[in-house]
């Protein structure tokens, strides 16, 4: 028995024309996305879990008879992939033996057969008319709880995949109408939270149960070859649409790397390595540069490469295209196994989801916005990394009622956006990879926990500097107040590592934070009628925290407060408009220090000095001049008037000389060299362990540093990079000429 | 209501208007009379100038001059996207924020869905996401030192000389309304209410909302944004309403003003101004009241609500004879915490623009044309087809009677437009494009119709479907027998549904509160846990606000109602409380119905009693029958209408077929009338096609059995 799980060898769906008239088609198109919606309706009304119903951690969907998606519902973006996987590796596994017939259902939440982790449950059912295979339909969520060492089933302590909770591969589940108790009684057997996963696990079937029906009627009315054709036209339709988007970009090899700052056991940096290649229509994502399987619960599997990869293609190049596997036709990905994104068995991958795929996100975000960069028309989709991975925070204990309780502390999920060229990032936007997140009010954690909190604000400085600056994140400080035994567990990447990175010059976001004080003075300034928002202003004994920190004991009166990643920022953050930067301090966006240090600005009884701040980015500008030359790459000059091919970014260009060669030029007219070099070869460049210099941040991991590269004509900043210390330059955007 | 005093002449009229963003409609009731309608174009620059000229026309149909008109309305009820559009185009007053210290920025972060509330299908499309325009600057949001814990328990005391120089600071700033929202104020209102006192000594004449007063329920998100909204708006519906008072009066009207509430039925005009959120989208919510009231009368309980205008397809649930009311709802980029009516809208409409995609495909919507230019057919410049352009093509619509001949429409750029963008690139004739433009759209619609349905638990083939809106008539019966629903009723008001709504609603408040109660897990005898006296003393505290509100009427006639959830899930369901005091029989009664219908909605096995029961929100709901003459109940004699003519129209599958134009004002009581037929009133037109046929009830309603005979 062998099955597709290298990524790259996944089939394609059929590719033949629709022969279906196009009202036909279209009042099928509509009726199938409804159909999508009804599955999502009935499955939230059944679960009624906040995981489904809330934080939308659920997809459904429609499939072709060999498992590719026709439809699927706008959920979270990581799940668009998996179905397929999972609905191709039931008919792989189960086709001969069980067998798959009608009124069956299969279940399977094993990492290594499509799930992204095993908390992601997925059920599917094939749908037979007239006897014959019409479609498949599926249906997944995010279960509370699957088992293993920690409780929600991410084991950070974990070391293999046996230590991480029930993992099934394709099992029949439903069999002629029927639900299996045997097999029910093994998963809810397996759980912490028997009664949700139960009532979870009965709203995937009767999602699947409302999409056959639904089926059956729509194939009732217009025959299923029709609806069939229909369901291979609007894999078309998604095919051609990115096709031709990607048609309308120059050819191009991109590169973008990650850093995953440990793994819960080693102290060490891994790297996720990205190589993009644009050509003609098609996108290859080589990710065989990266590290090694790591021994933690960081990597992921296959299934999380690829929820990685589309949760970042999906809304750059493909935001008016319907989802499905049209949108897979033109990618090919290259990463073996072995690799921490594309681990191995007995790996462990219960965190790979937050951590391993969440970085191939970041990477395929930079890759696919510094080629839609290189696309007057795309440049608009281009965007800084967005927030890059939650500081994951678990409370359990005893609240003020005497009841034991565990709750995830969702507010690391209220994180700013990366900025665009055309406008700062946005505040608050919620993770990339999820469409429409929600957060709970504070009154409802206050009567879930026995938390109370100080504050819940937007983080000042937190948004990446830039010419456009990243969205802020949200932060919380919280007082523990009237439970016992509290224990918080804590864990998270970009710790020492920024991963929401700048674009086009514009600094990283803020790194992930966190301070717990001890004994705190938080209940005494109380009862004096004081309330202390700010951390830094409680007094307290301060452990020292670390990125995984894992198990942290509150008591009554502790302060634990967070600072998440935030977007990075776009541009050259001196060429920041005095205006805007005056809104900023207005808004409380930027501290008056950060207007100083990260924009250049002289800021004079809180407001801005235009003139002082304009010489003084004159001087700013005039030190960069001082920087060396990156290498000792010769200039170059080109003869004859250039014309201007397409932008790279908003400062450069490539222009094109009379003699047909291209070459990166500077908006100021210095040209830097061929487009087949890198650029920064022969910019002014200075290197820094200082990450302070660029953020609000003040930790970096002693094997990396940050890189700027500025124009050695206008002094304009066009990179700011994070580099591993020792590395080649990095060369971004590659072109044949 | 009380009588009017006037006893010269027995006439007295009640008029009920609804200012849309095209039209002002007026509906002119009078005792044993049919209701009579009119449509005005509506006049932005100062509504009430729309609504007199509506009251003009009405004054001319019955013969008599304005002035003398006038006198004889007893009763006025209104409806207005006032409230809307100052929300939406940002026209409220410069409002003020006192918040909770440490909160100042919930209005921005908006529980993370900053950015994708509002923005519909589109959220995918991040680059295009924005954080809205603040209602509140941060500057003038102000953070006060106090502190109320889940509990109740203040754990630090107002400071209240912070709010006097925040006031003073916000009055100097020019800001003009004021909104006050702690946290945990619904539990413990000690310090809003503190702060209202020093507002009163300190800034009377500002406008101020606080937050336990118009929205006590828990959320401090939702319950700050209702808040501020409220005094965001409050002083621009005060003027507003103060003017179009002024103007009535001044032509002579002494009778009573109402104004439509979207929660569910109308309040004094007077009292609209402190109450200015409840007239966010009430136009919407008079269309589903009309239809309830309708409805009822019919024996239909349950109903599918649908208006069909030139942008966009609203649809409303009434289901066991109760219109289906939010707690929570999103308007314009924020939510609210006050009930309202629910209604759903997609981009479908007459305007809606049809298209041809990359895999040739025809789509239709969401983009609209609006009324400027509009459809091809109204000849002010528009060059896409709309459905109306198809409509108009196939002979649905006669283009020499649209809005009753008062707009003639162009069938030529109709055509022209169809040809163009659809006809030939798809290879099909004018027609067969025009009847794929009118297929793909009536299907969304019946999308929805199913949508909103499953949506709620339920099977749409329960339910019957009311259509209304300019557009509504001429396609419900297409999406009603695609939704696979067999039974659709067109109202004769159906032109002026939300003046009729308005006009015939009651007087209504409702006041909903948190007052949290949890039963332990594993118990299996819930009601056992709660704390009646507690519940009892809530509801009754809520009652005697909702009474007062309605001055105190005796007939005033209240419902009373519980939010129900299992601990740790998240769906909720209000169940309905019998009259007087709530005793350990009828909680035990209301915990079984819960779990009855949770799992009649959510399936056999859903209902976890172990998990223990949490009353969550509690809803007193008053009203008093304002009392209108609803005319037209008396039979006509039963006359069989004859056809005025017949026209070809084109119908799906059956090709063109000769069909016989009614007008429909004289299709009386007892017709029946088998399909196709075509009924043209003033307003719209309705089409029943081939298999189906349509009867005339005695209250003029159109129903149409849309099963056919296939």
């Amino acid at each position: 028995m062998t099955v597709p799980t290298d990524v790259s060898t996944v089939a394609d769906a059929p590719t033949a024309e629709t022969a279906v008239d196009p009202v036909t088609f279209e009042v099928i198109r509509h009726r199938l996305l409804a159909i999508t919606d009804e599955q999502g309706a009935t499955l939230a009304a059944i679960s009624g879990s906040p995981h489904v119903v809330n934080a939308n951690d659920f997809n459904v969907g429609l499939y072709l008879p060999d498992g590719s998606v026709a439809a699927m519902g706008r959920t979270i973006v990581l799940h668009s992939a998996s179905m397929a996987l999972i609905t191709r590796h039931v008919i792989a596994d189960c086709a001969e033996n069980p067998g798959i017939k009608p009124g069956d259902m299969f279940v399977v939440n094993n990492p290594w057969k499509g799930a992204i982790h095993a908390q992601d449950m997925g059920i599917v059912v094939p749908i037979f008319y007239e006897g014959e295979l019409l479609a498949w339909a599926g249906a997944m969520c995010h279960l509370p709880d699957v088992g293993g060492s920690k409780p929600g089933s991410f084991c950070n302590d974990a070391t293999e995949c046996y230590q991480e909770g029930l993992q099934l591969t394709p099992t029949k589940i439903v069999e002629n109408g029927e639900i299996r108790d045997d097999v029910w009684n093994l998963i809810l057997s397996h759980t912490r939270a028997a009664s949700a996963v139960n009532l979870d696990m009965r709203g995937l079937v009767g999602a699947n149960n409302t999409a056959v029906r639904a089926m059956t009627q729509l194939a009732d009315r217009y025959g299923a070859d029709t609806v069939r054709q229909v369901m291979a036209g609007l894999i078309n339709l998604s095919d051609r649409r990115l096709r031709q988007r990607l048609s309308s970009l120059p050819d191009a090899t991109v590169r973008s790397h990650a850093f995953l700052d440990n793994d819960g056991g080693l102290d060490r940096v891994y790297e996720i390595d990205l190589v993009l290649t644009k050509k003609g229509d098609t996108l290859t994502f080589d990710y065989s540069g990266s590290s090694p399987q790591a021994p933690g619960y960081i990597n992921c599997t296959s299934s999380g490469l690829m929820a990685g990869i589309n949760a970042a293609l999906l809304p750059i190049l493909a935001y008016d295209a319907p989802w499905n596997q049209g949108l897979f036709r033109a990618i090919e990905v290259n990463a073996p196994e072995g690799l921490i994104v594309n681990a191995k068995r007995p790996a462990a991958v219960s965190g790979g989801a937050l951590e391993a795929g969440w970085l191939v996100e970041m990477t395929a975000v930079e890759a696919l916005s510094k080629l839609a960069a290189c696309s007057d028309e795309l440049i608009r989709e281009s965007q800084a990394a967005p927030a890059g991975g939650p500081d994951q925070f678990v409370l359990s204990g005893t609240n003020a009622h005497g009841d034991p309780f565990t709750h995830v502390i969702l507010d690391c999920l209220a994180t700013g956006g990366g900025a665009y060229a055309h406008r700062d990032g946005v505040w608050t936007q919620g993770q990339h990879n999820i469409e429409r997140q929600r957060i709970s009010n504070a009154e409802d954690m206050e009567l879930e926990t026995p938390l109370l909190y100080l504050s819940r604000s937007l983080i000042v400085d937190s948004g990446g500097a830039g010419e456009r600056r990243g969205g802020q994140s949200m932060g919380s400080v919280f007082l523990a107040h009237g439970g016992s035994d509290l224990r918080a567990v804590c864990n998270g990447h970009g710790w020492e590592a920024p991963n929401s990175t700048g674009i086009f010059g514009g600094y990283p976001g803020t790194q992930n934070d966190r301070e717990v004080v001890s004994g705190s003075d938080v209940l005494e300034r109380m009862r004096q009628g004081e309330i202390l928002n700010d951390v830094a202003d409680i007094a307290g004994e301060r452990p020292t925290m670390h990125g995984r920190q894992g198990l942290v004991r509150l008591a009554d009166g502790d302060v634990i407060a967070s600072v998440h990643q935030s977007g990075g920022g776009w541009g050259d953050p001196l060429n920041r408009s005095a205006d805007d930067l005056a809104a900023d301090l207005r808004d409380r966006a930027i501290s008056v220090d950060a207007a100083e240090r990260l924009y250049g600005a002289v800021v004079v009884n809180g407001t801005i000095d235009d003139v002082a701040t304009r010489e003084r980015r004159e001087a700013i500008r005039g030190e960069r001049l001082t920087w060396p030359r990156a290498t000792d790459a010769p200039e170059v000059a080109v003869t004859g008037d250039a014309l201007r091919r397409g932008p790279l970014g908003t400062q450069l260009s490539i222009v094109e000389a009379p003699d047909g060669s291209a070459f990166v030029a500077c908006n100021c007219g210095h040209v830097f060299g061929s487009v087949r070099e890198p650029w920064r070869a022969s910019a002014l460049e200075r290197r820094s362990h200082d990450v302070h210099e660029f953020s609000r941040s003040r930790r970096l991991n002693e094997v990396l540093e940050i890189r700027e590269y500025a124009c050695p004509s206008c002094a304009v900043l066009l990179a700011t990079d994070v580099a591993g210390v020792g590395s080649a330059i990095l060369h971004d955007i590659e072109m044949e000429s | 209501m009380h009588s009017s005093t006037k006893s010269s002449t027995p006439t007295r009229y009640m008029i009920g208007t609804d200012i849309g963003g095209t039209f002002t409609d007026l509906v002119l009731l009078e005792a044993g009379r049919q209701p009579r309608l009119f449509k005005s174009p509506t006049t932005p620059h100062d509504r009430s100038e729309g609504v007199l000229n509506a009251l003009g026309l009405a004054a001319d149909a019955v013969g008599r001059p304005v002035a003398e008109f006038i006198e004889d309305v007893v009763y006025f009820a209104h409806g207005t996207t006032a409230a809307t559009n100052a929300l939406i185009e940002r026209k409220g007053a410069k409002t003020g924020l006192l918040t909770t210290s440490g909160f100042g920025d919930t209005m921005l972060i908006q529980r993370s869905m900053t950015s994708w509330v509002g923005v519909g299908a589109a959220t995918g499309h991040y680059s295009i996401r924005e954080n809205p325009v603040p209602l509140v600057s941060r500057a003038d949001t102000r953070e006060i030192t106090e502190r109320v814990d889940s509990a109740g328990t203040a754990l630090v005391a107002l400071n209240e000389q912070e709010v006097r120089s925040a006031l003073r600071a916000l009055r100097a700033e020019g800001v003009t309304a004021l909104a006050v929202s702690f946290l945990w104020s619904f539990l413990n209102p000690d310090h809003e209410l503190d702060v209202q006192r020093i507002v009163a000594e300190e800034w009377p004449e500002v406008y101020l909302t606080v937050s336990h007063e118009v929205a006590p329920v828990i959320g401090e998100y939702e319950r700050t944004a209702t808040a501020v909204i409220n005094s965001y708006l409050g002083p621009v519906i005060r003027d507003y309403m103060s003017n179009l008072e002024g103007r009535l009066r001044a032509e002579g009207f002494v009778g009573d003003f109402s104004v439509m509430d979207s929660g569910g039925g109308v309040m004094r005009a007077t009292d609209a101004a402190g109450r200015s959120v409840s007239l966010l989208t009430s136009g919407p919510a008079g269309g589903v009241l009309a239809t309830t009231s309708a409805a009822s009368r019919l024996g239909y309980a349950n109903v599918i609500t649908s208006d069909m205008g030139g942008t966009s397809f609203d649809v409303g649930l009434i289901i066991d004879g109760e219109p289906l009311v939010e707690r929570k709802s999103e308007i314009g980029n924020y939510h609210l915490s006050i009930p309202r009516i629910k209604v759903t809208a997609i981009g479908a409409g007459g305007g809606s623009i049809a298209g041809v995609d990359e895999v040739g495909a025809l789509v239709v919507g969401p983009e609209s044309a609006g009324s400027m230019p509009g459809p091809a057919c109204y000849a002010r410049g528009g060059t896409r087809p709309t459905v109306t352009d198809a409509d108009v093509v196939l002979g649905i619509i006669d283009p020499a009677y649209f809005l009753g001949g008062r707009m003639p429409l162009d069938v030529d750029l109709a055509r022209e437009a169809i040809r163009a963008h659809i006809a030939d690139p798809l290879g099909m004739t004018v027609e067969e494009a025009a009847l794929g433009i009118r297929t793909v759209a009536d299907n969304q619609m019946a999308d929805l119709l199913r949508r909103v349905t499953v949506e709620q638990g339920r099977d749409p083939r329960d339910f019957v479907v009311f259509a209304y809106g300019g557009a509504g008539p001429t396609h419900a019966s297409s999406y009603t027998s695609a939704a696979g629903i067999s039974t659709l009723v067109i109202p004769p008001t159906s032109t002026v549904h939300s003046a009729f709504g308005a006009v015939t609603a009651d007087r209504f408040r409702a006041l909903q509160a948190t007052d949290l109660q949890r039963t332990p897990p594993g118990e299996s005898d819930p009601a056992a846990f709660i704390d009646l006296e507690r519940l009892n003393g809530s509801l009754d505290e809520l009652q005697a606000k909702v009474h007062a509100d309605l001055d105190e009427n005796v007939e005033a006639v209240f419902a009373r109602s519980v939010h129900l959830k299992f601990r740790r899930q998240t769906h909720e369901l209000p169940v309905a409380l019998p009259a007087g005091p709530v005793t350990l029989d009828v909680m035990r009664d209301v915990v079984d119905a819960f779990l009855a219908t949770y799992e009649r909605l959510y399936g056999k096995g859903t209902a976890i009693r172990a998990a223990g029961v949490e009353i969550n929100t509690l809803r007193v709901e008053g009203r008093v029958a304002v009392g209108v003459a609803t005319g037209g109940e008396t039979p006509a004699p039963s006359v069989a209408a004859s056809p005025i003519g017949s026209r070809t129209v084109t119908f799906a599958g059956r090709g063109s077929l000769e069909v016989p134009v009614y007008r429909g004002e004289e299709v009386g009581p007892g017709s029946e009338i088998a399909g196709p037929a075509i009924l043209e009133f003033a307003g719209t037109t309705v089409v029943i096609e081939p298999d189906q046929d349509l009867i005339v009830d005695q209250y003029s309603n159109v129903i149409v059995n849309c099963e056919g005979k296939k």
